[in-house]
């Protein structure tokens, strides 16, 4: 062994007393570990926080009501931190959610935008609603599987004229788990209400999804399930695997903190959709309602 | 075996592997403290590895590596605390400074360089468990550490 090596050896063991003492170390690193789970809850709640939006954007009302609760209980803080901190949004803001069949996380199976509502929360942030997109659309179904939400995304803007803040992407086991979390919904279609849970949720989300996002976000709001951070956490627990969010989610988040209240409205579209698309650019949604009863889903 | 288990039985000897490649205790804290924040967050595939201990090495060394990406070293830089590994030049420190010479060189190198010298000279490890550690071949190892060693050689005799 040449004279460096040794020299080398015998540097590395004069400096081993400089090593820490394990004790405060681990205590440290517990410190640092509750706070990185910490972290992972709250992005786990963006997620939920999707999950709710893509059931009718109730979540404005759910962080409203997180926040107002959180001055009164200390113990959903992780919850609020994130509302109030985030500015507030001036503006409409639109959602892009994309029900799909397969995860599109698989590798195998090409995931289908099988359903494709448009949320769209008005500047005065008292109503939001959401907007079916014909699913007849082959080309939009298969846009999915080709480019991801992205393109799906894009190609929405491009025949709607509408910019979206942000896309959920949500497969349909995430709907099923949703559904399943509140116990199930209640989904009426031309004066016959229908009951369903996990397991029957599937095919009417093919059919009528903005009815079901509006039957999951009443169903939220009115059971009681937004002021409950137990409740809250099991949703999020079912949603969380099978929603992602791409865009702008801090805007997102922003303008659900500002809202105090709001409807759900949910709406078809009709054959000929350039008008409806036309109110959703300016904002012109609730006299776009008024002329249009029919397409009101009730 | 749980985490805790593993943290119970290893942590020590990654606090002084840790020591070793940086140089520092402070730093050797924090680095430690972001690799087992992480082996948390991934305990099942550690768990899952043939050697969760050789596992969480090589997750440890690649942190030091690649330190940009983690936070510990920012967390450093903003301490900005003087560097205990300099010498400071006093009358009867002078032996002691003479004998550190080496060690405080060792700061100068590439950190991949520097953890190649670690793993041999401090773990012992074969050459073969270095590549494993370092993801490289074995010549890349052999190469790495003498040109280290060239390079150490050479300060040592333009200090003296």
């Amino acid at each position: 062994m040449s004279r460096i090596e040794e020299e080398l050896r015998a540097a590395f063991e004069r400096h081993e007393d400089q090593t820490p003492a394990t004790g405060p170390v681990r205590d440290k690193i517990n410190i640092a570990w509750v706070r990185a789970k910490r972290r992972r809850l709250v992005l786990r709640t963006t997620g939920a926080a999707a999950a709710v939006v893509l059931a009718g954007a109730a979540l404005p009302v759910a962080f409203q009501q997180w926040h107002q609760g959180a001055q009164q209980a200390p113990a959903v803080n992780v919850l609020s931190s994130i509302g109030p901190s985030q500015p507030a949004v001036a503006g409409p803001l639109d959602v892009l959610v994309i029900g799909s069949e397969n995860r599109l996380t698989a590798a195998s199976g090409d995931p289908h935008a099988d359903t494709v509502v448009m949320i769209h929360i008005s500047a005065d942030r008292s109503r939001a609603y959401a907007v079916g997109l014909p699913r007849a659309e082959s080309s939009l179904r298969n846009t999915l599987a080709r480019g991801g939400p992205e393109r799906t995304t894009s190609m929405v803007s491009a025949f709607t004229g509408v910019e979206f803040a942000a896309t959920a992407t949500v497969d349909y086991r995430a709907f099923r788990a949703i559904t399943g979390a509140v116990n199930g919904i209640e989904v009426c279609r031309s004066k016959q209400c229908e009951q369903l849970d996990a397991d029957t949720v599937t095919p009417v989300l093919r059919t009528d999804p903005e009815r079901v996002l509006q039957a999951l976000a009443t169903r939220v709001i009115t059971d009681g399930t937004v002021t409950d951070p137990a409740r809250i956490a099991k949703l999020v627990r079912a949603g969380g695997n099978g929603v992602t969010m791409d865009g702008d989610t801090q805007t997102l988040l922003g303008a659900a903190a500002t809202l105090a209240d709001a409807e759900i409205v949910a709406v078809s579209s009709p054959k000929d959709p350039e008008d409806l698309y036309a109110a959703v650019r300016s904002d012109g949604l609730a006299d776009w309602v008024l002329a249009n009863p029919d397409h009101v889903l009730r | 075996m749980t985490y805790e288990e593993f943290a119970d039985s290893r942590l020590s000897a990654l606090l002084r592997y840790a020591t070793m490649l940086t140089g520092d205790p402070h730093s050797a804290e924090d680095l430690v403290q972001e690799t087992m924040v992480r082996v948390q967050l991934n305990w099942k595939r550690v768990q899952r590895s043939d050697s969760p201990d050789g596992y969480v090495r090589r997750m440890l060394t690649n942190q030091f590596i690649e330190l940009r990406r983690g936070s510990w070293w920012r967390r450093v830089l903003l301490r900005a605390e003087p560097d205990p590994s300099v010498p400071v030049p006093s009358d009867h420190a002078d032996r002691s400074a003479e004998r550190d010479r080496v060690w405080s060189m060792l700061s100068g190198l590439p950190r991949r360089q520097r953890a190649a010298l670690v793993l041999r000279y401090y773990e012992d490890l074969p050459d073969q468990e270095i590549a494993d550690v370092l993801g490289c071949a074995v010549g890349t190892v052999r190469s790495s550490i003498s040109r280290a060693l060239a390079t150490l050689r050479t300060e040592l005799v333009e200090a003296r």
